[in-house]
């Protein structure tokens, strides 16, 4: 194993003093099983190419070998995986985008058996003219039958990276703000803008993606207010963390812009210290931004001339090379060819030379280029070759030279005979493209701009601003200034004035005279198009001039079918640095220009951001709310095993020592038809009424009448809406003349609570009554069988004869101590009592209830059972036998609709319409399997001809279905179409296993028909 | 038990010598308790507190063309006025919160609920209701320098005190609950929950107060 100086030789590339890294902080990390060492400060990117790695990875189609291109989020081919351990795999992780730690493992997403010696490669190389735009339709089509297999060999190619196949251990959390004006990216403009707002006295929220605020201050060699530049940044961040107005954002891209100036911020708070956040903290964090105002200070992405092989790896873009070595203290090469279509790329040739490296030629696609930045060149003794390109890179894993042609002032074609320059580097500019992606966001098209030959923001309708080199500025005067003016208007429009305009700080640099960017995109070559070496315009999606072009030809002209035809700007990268080119050739091609052929647009996000920031805190018990009854605990001791309703977690049934859920059930069953049982039924919904006009407005909203409802008694009601359908029931009690306490299905309490309040104030209005949740301000216990009585009179001090307190009657008495509300109501058609407590004394009853039910056997049940007993009596649930196509009467619940109301009711009109008075609706009766255990499946359809051939007619289906143990068979209702008239019939059951269930329809009445249990 | 106005009034506090209230009441987040051991000290680094308080006296008062009546009924009996829109009215142990344009929440001594109910009713001639909630919610405080933070990691309201100072009421979500919340004095926040979504939003401030070493202090059970 090498040891630490050993390490610290192997980075050949890093210079021994300067960058904005700490040398003393030394970090080791592995890339593809190599170790190496960076520094605190280093991304991953800078700290491989310090150690001279060359291939960072194969392309995806042919194989190629890929190096590190940019030094930002643009960077299309250093997409690594990295990941200690199962748990913390990323795939796709920019190297230029990932801060270094200590312990950091990377590995390229592909190349087998490594990136440096690919496979893949070979099939690029000779399998190549078979990987054309459109290959995958056109190639592996034939036979049809095959494609399966094809496409098993073209996903193990393609793709970048795995998914970690473990649970993340890591937590994500998101965070609300409220701003008066956020400005997106911490470059001079957006520092401007920033604080010229915060002076304002405005919330101000400043977000950057890097790790450092400044952008293209971070690499600049000029000067403001005659001092180094990130001494100015340091003193405007100084202020802006002093204003406990402002909230700085580091390592917090602002990925998504939506409507109403909303914006969405994927902080990474832990990705630059290691594998995995440390306890407590959240891995990343999305910001949930509403902003007054938005200063989009984006600023604009280098653009890479398109020429021959210029994949190779040493072929970088022209400022990335200024970061390298300003940020990093790395110059990842010895000799540089530098190629530029304009005076911006001069200075990374001088950074180059400055820090001791030969720089070949700088190459000038200008015939003439009147810059004083190559007046600055040619005095530091660098050759400039005006009106030539670079036609083709050579090398095999890295750039070895440059073929070097005089062009045409069009550059069009090549003029003259070529000239080989050796060299390691070749970089290249062509102009800037703004990064408008969120200004797309909110639907605003960018618009081509001749005189920046990129495009800019368009217009919105949000209360947006853009400034800096986003709108095409050029100087660093120009887009402090545009930053300063672009924050005031933000601020002002937020509602705050502007006492002082910010004094703007004065620059000085070598490149405040800008020559014109000359409007090129693909170098011509020697040989047409379609001949010369590859000429790649996406680089991760191996998309070449010559392929798209191609694509023009086979009759693609929108820009977005050229798009989806050839993948260019798919992937991770979005095509930042090769969607502009892969427009001119476009256009080129068409004979049209940039602005005619248009562009595709952008959708959140800007860069990728992890699943888990999305989901945020909501994950595992958190993922959505869990409602618990005032009884749960004893459920959890006693062996409850739950099922959700709604939100609410419900006893499903309680197991004992050895039992299956089948044996708990009947258990359950039994005891509660032959002693008594016990259910929690908190869960149900629960709406105090009062008012005058309360009674009249029940007769409005249920179909039954109430008009002559007792104070003392009780009464089921069932709900339909407009369209005459069954949406909800329950019983509803007369506590007082004025007062009423409905109940509703527990999962329908929220619903049935909106309902009666917008019919409450927007139709009538006029009616004196008052409704409010009461859901939660009581615990209910349901006890039921022949038993309940004896054991509900061990509690209470009320008489409980059936003469002193009959079947629907409700009654005030203490239970245990405890003031409640008992209801002689029943939902198994057994003797029952539903007890009310108010909420913090529901356990203390329910515990006393056990004490005193030892001598009745008193058993919890839970809703399965009950589920059995309901049925068991014909009583229906709502949702599982109705499904919003059910009218009372296809219920058979005729005696629940009450015509003849003085006021009309909710769903009277609809249910009397023609077509829910067939007669051959479906109707729900009861359904008696002729083998009386046979199980008629829930949703089984019904046919009335077994021996029919498909398609069969249906005629309806099962909506419940059990086991009833007290009857000793199986038990269900279904719906069947004209069912009510056809009782003794017979229906059939055929099942996807080719089996078939016969049945009779009958009474969904299975015991107890005169009701003797439930009224003793 | 008493009938004015033709509803029922329930005293819903048991006779002390029927029952042991300490054995007796239950506190909504039972379960939180049972699940996360939330009794471990503060620690020197904590600097935001959760806090779980008792059952307290819960009253739903509504009213419409009765407003005023109704407000000077509860001046008489506590002091408080009904407050305005999205304002609360504090004095001692009573708070009245505004809810609605015709609701508001007003909190009490438990034991004293069932009185001023009748008291009340007695005193409005006209329509009201009054609903007595009192077992229905968890009200939990906030506080500490971190509170606001805590709070931003949960709800989409403006929490900052420029828009949501001192005495501020608003119904909100909670994360993917609804809650009532109230601004108190020196940054500290009330939360009136509802009972059975309690233990979620307890479990979830419990997660976004972690990295401010958040003090979790329940009721002794």
């Amino acid at each position: 194993m090498m040891s630490a100086k050993q390490l610290k030789l192997q980075q050949r590339n890093r210079l021994s003093e300067g960058g904005r890294i700490n040398r003393r902080k030394p970090l080791m990390f592995t890339f593809d099983g190599r170790r190496l060492m960076g520094y605190e400060g280093d991304t991953l990117a800078s700290a491989l190419l310090a150690n001279g790695v060359d291939v960072v990875g194969r392309s995806f189609k042919y194989g190629r070998p890929r190096g590190i291109m940019t030094a930002g989020v643009e960077e299309p081919n250093a997409v690594l995986q990295i990941g200690g351990s199962e748990a913390t795999q990323i795939p796709n992780i920019k190297a230029t985008e990932q801060m270094l730690y200590n312990g950091l493992v990377s590995s390229p997403v592909n190349g087998w058996p490594s990136a440096d010696n690919d496979i893949m490669g070979l099939f690029g190389k000779f399998g190549g003219a078979l990987m054309s735009p459109g290959f995958y339709y056109k190639t592996f089509m034939w036979p049809k039958s095959q494609w399966e297999n094809y496409e098993k060999f073209i996903r193990k190619a393609a793709g970048l990276g795995r998914a970690p196949t473990k649970p993340d251990v890591d937590r994500y959390d998101h965070m609300h703000h409220h701003a008066d004006v956020l400005v997106v990216g911490a470059g001079p403009s957006g520092l401007m803008a920033a604080l010229q707002a915060s002076r304002a006295g405005a919330r101000v929220i400043l977000a950057d993606e890097r790790a450092e605020f400044g952008g293209s201050l971070l690499h600049s060699s000029e000067r403001i207010d005659a001092r180094e530049p990130m001494d100015w940044v340091e003193t405007v961040i100084n202020e802006l963390s002093d204003n406990p107005r402002v909230t700085l954002l580091r390592r917090a891209t602002v990925n998504g812009y939506h409507d109403h100036n909303f914006l969405t911020i994927s902080e990474r708070r832990t990705d630059h210290l290691g594998d995995t956040a440390t306890d407590g903290t959240a891995r990343h964090r999305f910001h949930k931004v509403r902003a007054g105002s938005v200063v989009l200070a984006t600023g604009a992405h280098e653009r890479p001339l398109v020429f021959a092989n210029n994949d190779l790896p040493g072929c970088m873009i022209a400022s990335s090379l200024s970061h390298y070595i300003h940020r990093f203290a790395v110059v990842p090469g010895e000799s540089l060819v530098l190629m530029t279509n304009n005076d911006s790329a001069y200075q990374s040739a001088l950074d180059w030379l400055d820090a001791g490296r030969s720089v070949v030629a700088i190459v000038d696609t200008r015939k003439a280029p009147e810059g004083r930045v190559v007046d600055l060149a040619l005095e530091r003794g660098i050759r400039v070759l005006t009106g030539s390109v670079i036609i083709e890179a050579k090398g095999r894993k890295r750039v070895s030279g440059a073929v070097v042609a005089p062009i045409n002032a069009q550059g069009t074609f090549v003029t003259g005979d070529t000239r080989w320059l050796p060299c390691d580097t070749i970089a290249t500019s062509g102009g800037w493209s703004p990064v408008v992606h969120l200004s797309c966001h909110t639907g605003s098209r960018p618009v081509w701009s001749e005189d920046v030959l990129g495009f800019v923001p368009g217009t919105t309708t949000e209360q947006r601003w853009s400034a800096g080199s986003i709108t095409g500025k050029q100087t660093l005067a120009e887009c402090l200034a545009e930053g300063a003016a672009e924050g005031l208007a933000a601020v002002e429009a937020s509602g705050h004035s502007v006492e002082e305009n910010l004094e703007l700080p004065v620059t000085a640099s070598g490149n405040d005279v800008v020559g014109e960017t000359m409007p090129l995109y693909v170098v011509p070559h020697l040989k047409p198009m379609s001949r010369a070496p590859k000429q790649f315009v996406d680089m991760q999606n191996d998309v070449t001039a010559a392929g798209i072009e191609m694509t023009t030809r086979e009759g693609f002209e929108s820009i977005e079918h050229v798009k989806r035809y050839t993948a260019l700007g798919f992937g991770t990268d979005q095509g930042k640095t090769g969607n502009i080119n892969g427009l001119a050739i476009v256009a080129k091609s068409l004979n049209k220009t940039i602005a005619q052929t248009g562009t595709t647009v952008f959708r959140p996000n800007y860069t990728p951001i992890s699943f888990g920031v999305v989901a945020g805190a909501s994950t595992d018990e958190l993922f959505d709310p869990q409602r618990f009854t005032p009884m749960h605990t004893w459920h959890l001791d006693n062996g409850a095993e739950f099922e959700n309703v709604g939100q609410w977690k419900r006893p499903l049934y309680y197991t004992q020592t050895g039992e299956t859920m089948e044996e708990a059930i009947a258990r359950e069953q039994i005891a509660t038809r032959n002693n008594v049982g016990i259910l929690d039924a908190s869960t149900l919904g629960k709406i105090d009424i009062q008012g005058k006009d309360a009674r009249e407005f029940l007769g409005r909203v249920y179909t039954n009448a109430w008009a002559k409802l007792a104070p003392g008694r009780c009464r089921y009601g069932l709900m339909c809406g407009e369209d005459g359908m069954v949406m909800d029931d329950g019983v509803t009690s007369c506590l007082a003349e004025n007062h009423y306490l409905m109940t509703t299905t527990s999962g329908g309490a929220a619903r049935v609570l909106s309902w009666l309040e917008i019919y409450h104030q927007t139709e009538w209005p006029e009616m004196e009554v008052f409704f409010t949740s009461v859901t939660d301000q009581w615990a209910t216990m349901s006890i039921a069988g022949p038993d309940s009585r004896k054991l509900l009179a061990s509690l209470t001090e009320i008489d409980l004869s059936p003469e002193a307190f009959g079947f629907m009657d409700w009654r005030s008495a203490n239970v245990a101590g405890i003031p409640a509300r008992i209801f002689r109501i029943s939902f198994t058609g057994d003797l029952s009592y539903e007890i009310n407590v108010p909420a913090q004394y529901g356990l203390h009853v329910w515990k006393a209830l056990f004490k005193a039910g030892k001598d009745y056997n008193l058993t919890p049940y839970g809703t399965e059972t009950m589920h059995v007993l309901r049925a068991e009596k014909g009583f229906v649930i709502v949702g599982q036998d109705t499904d919003g196509s059910m009218t009372p009467p296809d219920l058979n619940h005729n005696w629940a609709v009450a015509n003849n109301k003085p006021f009309s009711f909710i769903g009277k009109r609809g249910m009397n319409r023609a077509d829910c008075l067939r007669q051959d609706r479906k109707q729900l009766v009861g359904l008696m399997t002729t083998d009386a255990s046979a199980v008629l499946p829930e949703g089984a359809q019904a046919v009335r001809d077994p021996e029919q051939s498909i398609p069969m007619s249906m005629v309806g289906h099962v909506t419940s279905s059990y086991h009833s143990a007290f009857l000793d068979r199986r038990i269900a209702m279904g719906v069947i179409k004209d069912g009510l008239q056809r009782m003794g019939e017979k229906v059939y059951f055929p099942l996807s296993d080719g089996t078939t269930i016969e049945a009779t329809i009958c009474s969904t009445v299975f015991l107890d028909a005169d009701s003797k249990r439930q009224k003793s | 038990m008493s009938d004015l106005n033709n509803v029922v009034v329930m005293d819903q506090v048991a006779n002390a010598t029927a029952v042991s209230a300490n054995t007796a009441v239950q506190t909504p987040l039972e379960h939180v308790r049972a699940a996360v051991n939330a009794k471990a000290a503060a620690k020197p680094t904590s600097s935001v507190l959760l806090t779980e308080h008792a059952v307290t006296g819960l009253l739903v008062l509504r009213a419409n063309d009765t407003r005023q009546a109704l407000s000077e009924a509860l001046f008489q009996e506590t002091g408080l006025s009904l407050p305005e829109t999205l304002q609360s009215d504090e004095k001692g142990d009573y708070c009245a919160r505004w809810m609605t344009p015709d609701e508001w929440l007003l909190s009490c001594p438990n034991e004293s609920a069932f009185n001023l109910e009748n008291s009340l009713r007695s005193a409005v001639k006209g329509p009201i209701a009054v609903v007595n909630v009192s077992g229905g919610y968890s009200l939990l405080t906030l506080s500490g320098i971190n509170a606001l933070n805590v709070l931003k990691k949960s709800t989409v309201y403006d929490v900052s005190p420029e828009n949501f100072p001192e005495g501020k009421v608003v119904n909100t979500t909670l994360a993917k609950s609804q809650i009532t919340m109230r601004a108190l004095s020196d940054g500290a926040f009330e939360l009136v929950v509802r009972r059975s979504f309690a233990d979620y939003v307890w479990l979830w401030l419990q997660r976004a107060g972690r990295e401010y070493d958040m003090h979790c202090q329940l009721l002794d059970s």
